[in-house]
């Protein structure tokens, strides 16, 4: 099937994206299509360069780790962080309290029963 | 896949342990600030990111489950917090190239690519990424060189997985047509 300028663009794109589910008609058009074949060559070349900057670090500041370090104690000390840890173990306590509260209950109750005050 | 180390400071920071995030910053800031200046182009904005992305890592750590690796996890706060200091940022310091720009200048007989010596060509590539426009930049820093998936760069720039996809096609392209000027006989 023909295609022609961005309809060929895009299928070239989808055929590059290796998660896009690319139609039989684009396929096979690209495997007719010498020009299409000749820019998704390339661009795949071209890509494999680029991801090769995966592996390439790029030098931070020096200061940089010691300003993170700060940064983070900042907020740890912060209100905000202790309200946040506050709420996070508040159902914890609570439930150990509301259990702690019915075994007294329980234990009461047990007692009263068996001395016959009920 | 995550090394042993950091997989073991993740979950003694999820439980609260602030030396195990700690331990966690200085195992990734390298990657992390690499990230951030190729999303921002500059420094100055490159070390804003890094802060705010930890800061934000550090109050939200607790919410990691590991259904993806940390450093994915990392590198999408780090993609949202380019995108926020990005957009407040008054200083793009994007400059469109000249056609007398030499650095870029890189024409070569028959397959440009082969031609080039590989260093060569990857400081090439670092300058032609940051000097794209920001927009541009962000979605093919994040797709071709980090390999997030297309919803997940949309998600966290802010735009519909079509417009990353526009976004990333057209920076591929100015990519190309900067770095290999005169390799334009196939073009489509």
């Amino acid at each position: 099937m023909p295609y022609e300028g961005q309809s060929c663009r895009d299928i070239v794109s989808e055929m590059l994206d290796e998660t896009s589910v690319v139609s039989l008609a684009h396929r096979q058009h690209v495997e007719q299509c010498s020009k299409c074949r000749h820019e998704l060559d390339a661009q795949r070349a071209f890509r494999s360069q680029v991801r090769v900057l995966r592996t390439e670090h790029i030098e931070p500041p020096a200061d940089l780790l010691a300003q993170l370090y700060a940064d983070l104690r900042r907020c740890a000390g912060s209100p905000s962080r202790r309200l946040a840890r506050l709420v996070r173990v508040a159902p914890y306590v609570g439930g150990v309290l509301a259990a702690g509260a019915a075994g007294a209950v329980l234990a009461g109750r047990t007692r009263r029963t068996r001395f016959g005050i009920l | 896949m995550s090394p042993p180390e950091v997989i073991r400071y993740v979950e003694a920071a999820r439980r609260g342990d602030h030396e195990a995030f700690e331990q966690l910053v200085r195992l990734t800031y390298h990657d992390t600030y690499t990230l951030a200046f190729r999303l921002t182009g500059n420094e100055e904005d490159a070390r804003d990111v890094v802060q705010e992305t930890y800061l934000r890592t550090y109050r939200s750590i607790g919410r990691f489950r590991g259904d993806s690796q940390f450093s994915t996890w990392l590198y999408r706060i780090t993609a949202n917090c380019a995108a926020s200091v990005s957009a407040r940022s008054a200083r793009h310091r994007h400059a469109e190239l000249g056609p007398d720009t030499p650095v870029l200048d890189l024409r070569a007989d028959h397959d440009p690519a082969q031609h080039v010596d590989a260093s060569t060509l990857r400081a090439r590539l670092e300058l032609a990424i940051a000097e794209l426009p920001p927009r541009l930049r962000q979605v093919i820093v994040l797709r071709d060189v980090y390999e997030l998936p297309h919803d997940q760069i949309a998600a966290e720039l802010g735009i519909t997985e079509s417009a990353a996809k526009v976004r990333l096609h057209r920076a591929r392209r100015m990519l190309r047509d900067r770095l290999f000027p005169g390799d334009q006989r196939h073009a489509i």
